[in-house]
């Protein structure tokens, strides 16, 4: 067997009809995440206005108690659009024409970051905006069996946004960079 | 470097098919040339030149293939393209097709390379691997195929 008319076999294979390039193909992970900073990011943008006029009324009212956990949700809002924008900039820049490796390594690191950022989600956006609810509608209600009940949904919410993610981050997430980790090695095998 | 994506695919259409047939099955083959093609429009205003044109290409071509794996790895069983003028099981050609098919995606990569006519240095950059780890991974791999080569015929 000689390789070099192995190689040139190789290169006379070609088919015949080429397909015609189209616009635009469904992507990937990052293109929901994109979108989902998106939204998340016109939400808080939508939402913080609200409760900053809420704040404002109720502490004209002298609701104390909402005033103050509108004005939370009003800093939360603001917190976590640029926390998005923050987190996203650390994210390494990956261009299909990086060497293979360089690539993967990019790649292995912001799957990395974007997981971690998916699991720590109820730390830093989940919580504050349930907290800042409850202390809303409880400065409204008052202490009884309506706010128990509106603690407990909240809290359910919660729970039930923290599962998603955790179960977001090991089927979108875990699977990908163990590949990629198993890629990397396979290329800086030396042995 | 003002190069158009026609001018490309001009040169590059039928290397960037034969790789696409190598990381996908029969039915989406053509999607993940398609997607080849559309990084490598995407890519084009950020070409410096730092690199050859069919380095950089052949770069984008296995970013996109190695991305392509990871969300829909192929069957094991399944074979990954239509072989184009393979006459028989005993076709140089299909036989290494088959051995192509049962290495790990990296390393298909690393021969695909060497098949199309990349010397080492050329497959390092494209891989970001020294040419010395390319030369001692070609000479493994070849070692194998000669083996299964063999072993077939």
């Amino acid at each position: 067997m000689d390789w070099d008319i192995m190689r040139d076999q190789w290169q006379a294979r070609s088919d015949d009809g080429m397909p015609v390039v189209q616009v635009e193909k469904p992507s990937s992970v990052w293109r929901r995440v994109r979108w989902r900073d998106y939204s998340e990011t016109f939400i808080a943008v939508l939402l913080a206005p609200m409760f900053a006029w809420i704040s404002i009324r109720t502490a004209q009212s002298g609701v104390w108690v909402t005033a103050v956990f509108a004005a939370m949700l009003v800093v939360v809002m603001i917190y976590i659009t640029l926390r998005l924008r923050v987190e996203r900039r650390k994210i390494p820049r990956r261009e299909p024409q990086m060497p293979v490796l360089e690539f993967l390594h990019a790649e292995r690191k912001a799957l990395i970051a974007q997981r971690d950022m998916l699991l720590s989600v109820s730390r830093w956006y989940s919580a504050p905006i349930a907290i800042g609810v409850i202390g809303v509608y409880g400065g409204i209600s008052g202490p009884g069996i309506s706010l128990a009940v509106y603690v407990v949904v909240v809290m359910l919410l919660c729970i039930g946004i923290d599962r998603l993610n955790r179960y977001a981050a090991h089927t979108q997430f875990d699977g990908a960079i163990a590949t990629i980790e198993q890629q990397i090695a396979i290329l800086e095998d030396t042995s | 470097m003002n190069q158009s994506l026609e001018n490309i695919l001009a040169v590059h259409a039928p290397r960037l098919q034969r790789i696409a047939r190598q990381y996908a099955g029969s039915n989406d083959w053509q999607d993940l040339y398609q997607e080849m093609t559309l990084s490598i429009w995407r890519g084009l205003d950020g070409f410096a030149g730092r690199s050859s044109l069919a380095t950089w290409v052949y770069r984008v071509a296995v970013n996109t293939a190695l991305q392509h794996v990871r969300k829909k790895p192929l069957p094991t069983m399944e074979w990954t393209s239509e072989p184009i003028g393979v006459t028989g099981p005993s076709d140089p050609m299909h036989i290494l097709d088959a051995f192509l098919r049962q290495l790990d995606p990296v390393n298909r990569a690393v021969l695909l390379l060497d098949l199309e006519g990349l010397d080492r240095h050329q497959v390092g950059d494209v891989l970001g691997m020294s040419a010395g780890a390319v030369a001692v991974r070609m000479t493994r791999l070849r070692a194998r195929f000669s083996e299964e080569f063999v072993e077939t015929r």
